[in-house]
């Protein structure tokens, strides 16, 4: 009697199973790596972070995302923004190998290959709304605003709230509320 | 979110279950600022690394399983989580046990719904019938198999099932929902808002009435009826504070098919027995962010439950208090204490034959607890805990752990551990007082509490292993040896005298003078074959010896046969084109040896049994679904004494949820 009702569910299952639809594309489920999530605290930023409308061309240009020198993301941050959009507007990628590149960039990560430039990185984008992200040290010191700092394998936000006001950033309390507010000229 | 680092590994698992919905950035984008930041990762290598580092056997249900399970209840929606026995006594009681000694009073387990417990201290256990949740408004049921006892306390011997409701931030809107089918019916209705520049409400209302189950020789009826109200608020004060404010109350109509205590020779409730409960709860929770990896969390609730059942009236009022500190001294150092205050105010009015004495007990609990989780090198994670509590019961409890996790390679994580962890007498072991014999017998027999009854001992040797085998497949396997000494055994007592009457009374009191040895292995096994298709499976196996010094006269050797020795889940959850989905978990439980407190006939045969649940997504506003629950068979036994338990029919239910 039990073999029978298992084989009676079993054939079920198989029924079940058989509906399934065409293969899809082949699944990666691995953990992710410091910088996926490093990629997907920058989208996030755009979502909690608000510019001046001065720092677009019009209502529909998109907020873009810049990566100063070596590029840690590798294709993650284009996967993560693809398609994507913030009060309307598409997110984009771009990649400066030095800060004469850099353009209309709304969002900046300043990688730890340009540490050497980051006094001119700061001064450069003075007077400009661009939220700087760094994960070296000194990053907040020297005038950069969010800093990534990995406490115990995990990744924390370091906010450096006055140069988030000079560059006349406006950061959501959702933003700040689990990240560490740095007091000026700290780290 | 429940203490600790332990906890907070088990976000992480969380975490990386969903991470392994998808690909796995798609998953990373739905985690909120504070799960990304619960997120492990190697600041060194840049390479990937697993996540599920948590060194303890722990399964994680998301909302998303929940969901697609079809399950209306708890104990429903735990089917299938490895090291569990889930097991239907009638339409309104279940047994819900951990790694063995399967009761209706599963009193090893403990249970916290938003931190507050919702373990009876008067059978040690859980009142499932009275625990109702609108199912989607539950962000996720974390069970932990083994002691937890260090971090949340006593009781969580054999596990703890942490149940968790959404953020109120999530569940704004509207929802409105309605379920008919041949077994049960409801309607709940949920509404969310915001207050202020960063606050967050919800207020919902559900009913739900459930049938009987089969049982043609019954005199009395199963079926039940819960009315549940509530709201949950979140409100960000500052930059650093949050507060959550949370009230519940319930009412219900419980039918039975026998009374809850039954004494052969002495008349108990006849007729139609229905118990009538009602409740509610208001918790509150403030949260300081004190700096980076810092924070402090002060808890406190008031819990009151009313039960008039056919053998007794209980009236139960808890006031609980918890202060939480996390801090990390160093970087190689994660250390969070806590201290916890609970009183309870308990009376217990028997009618007929049941009585506890006295009827009103106030008692008092008071622990803390420290736990330091020390990096010891990239790979290797040590974690030393112990929690120290002083309970009107059994007195002083001491319960460590240490915890040892070592990431063996990209994607492999071994752990082990060894802890003890105590259950403390319940209010009936202490203060029951029930005369067995007929009235004006000499002797007289009496049933009664024991001052002297310790609490019960266990220590738990275990180990695990976690591969990430393939992109597709995942495995998760806990062995455990427990050792347990001083359990209950009801033991004949030395007979007394009252030289004025000539009355002479023999006692028959709990002692603890069983022990036992159980050993075990879980299995979970994850594949998704396709982006749209996951198959879960997961496999139990346990043996229980237990080994009684007394008489013995009720319990001991008959808990040995209350669990199934195996259980094999499979549970199939597939996406189709045009919103979709398709469901179906396949489970099989081998026989029952015996059932508590049954001398004869107690063995319960091996069953195997579907679900299915057929859903669409018509609009984003609007979900259909079919569910079908148990179709191999019209009915089945799974769990109790032939006179209070019911045959589990096959059902179906169909169910409209819509949003806006």
């Amino acid at each position: 009697m039990a073999v029978l009702t298992l084989r009676r569910a079993a054939a079920i299952v198989a029924l079940l199973l058989a509906l399934a639809a065409p293969p899809g594309r082949a699944q990666t489920p691995s953990a992710p790596t410091e910088y996926q999530v490093k990629a997907v605290f920058l989208f996030n930023f755009s979502q909690f972070v608000d510019w001046p409308a001065a720092s677009f061309a019009n209502g529909r240009s998109p907020l873009i995302i810049g990566v100063l020198g070596d590029d840690p993301f590798g294709a993650t941050l284009d996967e993560i923004v693809r398609g994507e959009t913030v009060n309307g507007r598409p997110l984009a990628v771009r990649r400066y190998e030095s800060i004469e590149q850099v353009d209309d960039c709304h969002i900046l990560f300043v990688d730890r290959s340009q540490a050497g430039q980051l006094d001119a990185v700061v001064a450069a984008l003075k007077e400009r709304s661009v939220l700087t992200v760094g994960d070296f040290e000194g990053f907040t010191r020297h005038g950069g605003i969010i800093r990534f700092v990995t406490v115990a394998n995990k990744i924390r936000l370091r906010v450096n709230l006055a140069a988030a006001q000079q560059a006349k950033l406006t950061i959501s309390s959702k933003l700040l509320r689990p990240a560490q507010i740095v007091a000026p000229g700290d780290d | 979110m429940r203490k600790t680092t332990l906890a907070l590994s088990l976000c992480v698992c969380a975490c990386a279950t969903a991470a392994q919905d998808d690909s796995s950035t798609g998953a990373l984008k739905r985690l909120s600022l504070e799960e990304l930041m619960d997120i492990e990762v190697t600041s060194v290598s840049r390479t990937a690394e697993s996540l599920s580092s948590a060194a303890a056997a722990v399964s994680v249900l998301t909302n998303e399983d929940i969901h697609r399970s079809g399950a209306t209840t708890i104990p429903e929606a735990l089917r299938g989580v490895p090291g569990l026995h889930v097991a239907r006594r009638n339409s309104n009681s279940w047994a819900v046990s951990s790694r063995a000694f399967s009761s209706i009073n599963s009193e090893k387990l403990l249970v916290l719904s938003d931190t507050r417990s919702i373990y009876t201290p008067l059978f040690s256990g859980v009142q499932w019938d009275v625990q109702d949740y609108l199912m989607q408004d539950i962000e996720r049921i974390e069970v932990i198999r083994g002691p937890g006892a260090s971090l949340w306390g006593s009781n969580a011997v054999n596990g703890v099932i942490n149940i968790t409701t959404k953020h109120a931030r999530n569940t704004q809107g509207t929802l409105l929902s309605a379920t008919l089918g041949t077994e049960e019916g409801g309607a709940a209705v949920r509404s969310g808002g915001t207050f202020g520049e960063s606050g967050f409400f919800r207020v919902f209302g559900q009913y739900s009435d459930r049938g009987s189950t089969f049982h043609p020789g019954a005199t009395s009826s199963d079926d039940w009826w819960i009315g549940h109200a509530g709201f949950r608020a979140d409100w960000d004060a500052s930059d650093s504070d949050a507060l959550t404010l949370q009230a519940d109350v319930y009412r219900a109509n419980i039918g039975q098919l026998a009374p809850a205590v039954t004494i052969i020779g002495r008349v108990g409730p006849t007729g139609n027995l229905e118990v009538e409960a009602a409740g509610g709860n208001l918790l509150g929770r403030w949260r300081r962010q004190l700096g980076s990896g810092s924070d402090l969390q002060v808890r406190a609730y008031f819990d009151t439950t009313h039960r008039d059942d056919p053998s007794f009236h209980d009236d139960l009022d808890t006031f609980d208090l918890e202060l939480q500190h996390r801090y990390g001294p160093s970087a190689r150092h994660e250390i969070v204490w806590g201290l916890n205050y609970r009183y309870t105010d308990n009376s217990n009015r028997g009618k007929l034959i049941f009585a506890v004495e006295p009827e009103n007990s106030h008692d008092q609990l008071i622990s803390g607890f420290v736990q330091d989780q020390i990096a010891l090198s990239d790979v290797l994670q040590l974690t030393l805990g112990t929690k120290l509590e002083h309970n009107d019961f059994s007195g002083f409890e001491v319960q460590p752990t240490v915890r040892l996790a070592w990431d063996v390679a990209p994607g492999q994580n071994a752990w082990a551990a060894v802890s003890r962890a105590v259950r403390v007498p319940t209010r009936l072991e202490r203060d029951i007082a029930i005369e067995f014999t007929p009235p004006g017998s000499n002797p007289r027999g009496l049933l009664s509490g024991n001052d002297d009854f310790d609490a019960e001992e266990l220590i738990a040797y275990e180990l695990g292993y976690r591969w990430q085998l393939l992109h597709t497949l995942a495995l998760d396997l806990a062995l455990f040896h427990n050792r347990y000494e001083g359990l209950a055994s009801l033991e004949i007592g030395t007979p007394t005298l009252d030289p004025a009457t000539g009355l002479v009374t023999v006692p028959v009191v709990n002692v603890n003078l069983t022990d036992a040895r159980s050993q075990g292995a879980e299995l979970l096994a994850t594949y998704s074959p396709r982006e749209n298709w996951r198959l879960i499976a997961s496999y139990s196996y346990v043996y229980l010896d237990m080994q009684p010094h007394g008489q013995d006269a009720n319990r001991g050797a008959f808990l040995e046969g209350t669990t199934p020795r195996h259980q094999i889940s499979l549970r199939s959850a597939l996406d189709l084109p045009g919103g979709l989905q398709l469901d179906a978990q396949l489970r099989h439980s081998t026989e029952l040896e015996r059932q508590p407190q049954l001398e004869v006939g107690g063995s319960i045969d091996a069953y195997t049994e579907l679900d299915v649940r057929l859903g669409w997504f018509a609009s984003e506003q609007l979900e259909l679904s079919l569910v079908g629950q148990n179709l191999l068979h019209d009915h089945h036994v799974e769990f109790g004494t032939p006179a209070a338990r019911g045959e589990i029919e096959r059902s179906v239910y169909g169910k409209v949820t819509w949003q806006f």
